[in-house]
């Protein structure tokens, strides 16, 4: 072939590419492309499909395990791969909050409206040094959860108020049920490991970081939490190789009486126990025992959020607007009040808007309102807020499934979680 | 004749030298290879190897330069300095038991007997399946609650109550082992398999008949006709090994705590839980010198056998 034509078939080649780039991002602002990890729960997707859908907005709706939905983020941003909106647990906020190209909501809806709209403990969720980074979505706490069903079969009808009750419940339960598992806590995951033992050091009057936030790890409280939460495993109370999902699973399944969720845990609860809206009933949140009565009962803080960032879909005239493809497309999950109570129906999800919140169908909810008072007094999540958070959690959690092991006793695991903590502080 | 004189007419030429076409020529066939080659291998390798001398996490906005900074935390500190004894423990261990298994497996296979083809065809089957599926299926085996091996062991009354295997150190390590293992014995098999079908039968039958057992074969006969085979499959099995991420990622994650750690799960927390691309790039820069010697040697063994 002559050189001349080969030349011109090439460019013509470049040029039908530079055109077929540039249809493919004008198409991009038609669709707002949405990455979340409920579609990828076989469970809550047919129901958060339903209300994408709702929203009214086009949306490519990108799935994630919730594992590995930090991972997938960055990813596609490293990568430029589209991305305009996706969900955010409240403790990897910090971590996000980092990236250059997220939206402030303040920004888009104005503070004024944003105040109007949200209670200021849900908006909180979602604010990292001043900036409103994540719109809140289903917004509760990380409670202990209690199934009835089982503990009656064992003779328990009241609360535990103390930890030393707690033991008791449980030992009742697996004396009425040697098979089973009475408190499903988390011992494997780091995020999961380190959550459930802070709520345990909380209870026995602990905390990682004091006021002036430095590092109290190693204190007689994490020692006595790490003796607890051992003895437990020990006693086949508790058992090894337990994540969120196993729990969900053991509790629904009637094999576990105890172990800490959101309230989300309502609709995996029907769904594991295969008796659906019948088996709300049995679910109920308790105040997280402590250390001895009349200590202060604690929650941890605990949200999903949404996060906007700077593209295309979220744009007018080159500016983050509320009147964008994206902005619409939040507003449509996270204020309009008809999806915020179809979503609290269905899946549990307590909603986050003022007037959703207060609805008949959210105050005259039996489970909702045993949420509320089951929170005691939250509190943060001691690793989130930190920089390079993921360290200080694996930092943690290895400690806590040494001395679960039995690879260090509690108090070696309680000095080395402190050192350890301080040499990343450093 | 003396051969190293020149015949008359004929220039003398270096090894390896061609004509000036034919050169142009080769230069053209081998440029698409080497054009891969460069992409996808030299440029991310000295990428990461440039990487390794600076700071980049998720809240550095541009890689900020510190020198020998991540080498010298990766040798001061002993969480990440264990991922290597980790990973020594684990290539050993897995590379020892595929080739005896692998060459056990070869020696039946190699026997005539009924239904060998079909023996033959289904040992290729863990080679087939897709890694992460065999590691899901011996997680779900080994499971401390639902799994059928704690099943099995409780009905022969070998335990009382379900074993954890997968939450303890030595469980978890035997577990990734036996895994790797199962799934690595086709591929040994075949190699050892190809290079007992090349050994001269009469041999063995004279041995027999001058009164030699069945150990005695293999120790006089069959492993040393097998040694290039060892050489070629120990040298393959341990890159291999040194390699390996998703049955570990998928079994164990590298927990308990750090007890399957290995240099590639170390790599990827760096990268993907602490955000640390530096300090991620710095082992994987470690993780290949590690790797060197093994590839130089089976590149040395496989040069010296052309």
């Amino acid at each position: 072939m002559n050189p001349r034509k080969i030349g011109n078939l090439i460019k013509t080649g470049i040029a039908l590419l530079a055109l077929a780039g540039s249809a493919t991002c004008a198409l991009a602002a038609d669709k707002v492309t949405f990455l979340n990890w409920i579609t990828a729960e076989p469970s809550n997707a047919p129901v958060m499909q339903k209300l994408i859908g709702d929203t009214g907005v086009p949306a490519e709706v990108l799935s994630s395990a919730w594992g590995d939905m930090q991972k997938a983020v960055f990813l596609r941003l490293r990568t430029k791969q589209p991305l305009d909106v996706f969900q955010a647990q409240e403790r990897w906020l910090p971590t996000f909050a980092q990236m250059p190209n997220v939206v402030d909501f303040n920004d888009v809806y104005g503070k004024e409206f944003l105040e109007k709209t949200f209670p200021p403990e849900v908006l909180v969720t979602g604010q990292v040094k001043g900036r409103q980074v994540g719109l809140p979505w289903n917004v509760g706490s990380i409670s202990l959860i209690s199934n009835t069903q089982v503990l009656e079969k064992a003779g328990v009808t009241d609360a535990p108020k103390t930890i030393a009750d707690f033991v008791a419940d449980l030992e009742k339960v697996k004396a009425a049920a040697p098979q089973s598992t009475p408190y499903a806590m988390m011992t494997k995951g780091d995020d999961l490991i380190s959550s459930d033992f802070q709520l345990w050091l909380w209870a026995f009057g602990g905390s990682l970081f004091d006021d002036d936030d430095k590092p109290v790890a190693n204190s007689e409280a994490t020692v006595k939490t790490l003796e607890f939460m051992k003895d437990l495993v020990d006693r086949g109370l508790a058992s090894l190789d337990v994540d969120r999902g196993a729990a969900r699973r053991m509790f629904g399944q009637g094999e576990s009486a105890f172990y800490f969720d959101a309230p989300v845990a309502k609709g995996f609860a029907e769904d594991f126990s295969g008796q659906g809206e019948a088996f709300v009933q049995y679910i109920h949140p308790i105040l997280t025992p402590v250390e001895k009565e009349g200590m202060q009962s604690r929650s941890m803080e605990w949200g999903h959020l949404l996060v906007m960032l700077n593209t295309e879909a979220g744009q007018v005239d080159g500016k983050p607007s509320p009147d964008s493809l994206s902005a619409r497309f939040l507003t449509g999950l996270a204020m309009n009040d008809t999806v915020q109570l179809e979503y609290f129906q269905k899946l549990g999800a307590i909603p986050v808007t003022k007037s959703a919140r207060a609805s008949d169908i959210v105050t005259s909810d039996k489970y909702t309102v045993d949420w509320n008072a089951s929170l005691g007094m939250p509190k943060l999540n001691e690793l989130a807020a930190l920089k390079d958070s993921a360290s200080y959690v694996g930092v943690v959690s290895e400690e806590v499934q040494s001395a679960l092991l039995g690879k260090k006793d509690a108090k070696q695991a309680a000095e080395d979680m402190q050192s350890r903590i301080e040499k990343l502080l450093n | 004749m003396d051969m190293a004189t020149p015949l008359p007419g004929r220039t003398h030429r270096k090894p390896g030298y061609l004509k000036r076409g034919d050169r142009l020529f080769a230069y053209v066939i081998l440029a698409p290879a080497m054009a891969a080659f460069l992409v996808m291998v030299a440029w991310p390798f000295i990428d990461a190897m440039s990487m390794s001398f600076y700071s980049y996490t998720v809240y550095d906005p541009e890689p900020v330069f510190i020198g020998l900074d991540n080498f010298r935390t990766i040798l001061t500190d002993p969480y990440v300095l264990g991922s290597w004894v980790t990973t020594a423990i684990f290539v050993a261990g897995t590379t020892l038991l595929t080739m005896f298994l692998g060459l056990s497996w070869a020696l039946l296979m190699y026997q005539d007997f009924a239904g060998r083809g079909v023996f033959r065809t289904m040992t290729l089957l863990p080679w087939i399946l897709p890694s992460t599926v065999s590691a899901f299926i011996w997680a779900w085996m080994l499971n401390g609650r639902y799994g059928i091996v704690n099943v099995l062991m409780m009905n022969v009354g070998a335990i009382d109550s379900p074993v954890q295997f997968l939450s303890n150190d030595v469980g978890a390590m035997v577990a990734i082992i036996l895994t790797r293992t199962w799934i690595s014995i086709p591929l040994f098999m075949s190699f050892f398999l190809a290079g007992l079908q090349g050994m001269d039968f009469q041999q063995i039958e004279a041995a027999r008949i001058d009164g030699a057992g069945n150990l005695r074969i293999v120790k006089r006969l069959i492993l040393p006709h097998l040694k290039p085979v060892f050489l070629v499959t120990g040298a393959l099995g341990m890159i291999g090994n040194l390699q390996q991420f998703d049955i570990i990622f998928a079994l164990t994650g590298g927990g308990p705590v750090r007890a399957t750690s290995v240099l590639s799960i170390e790599v990827y927390k760096q990268a993907f839980q602490n955000w640390s691309l530096g300090m991620a790039s710095a082992i994987g820069v470690l993780w290949v010198f590690t790797l060197m010697p093994i590839v130089i040697f089976y590149l040395r063994s496989l040069f010296r056998e052309d």
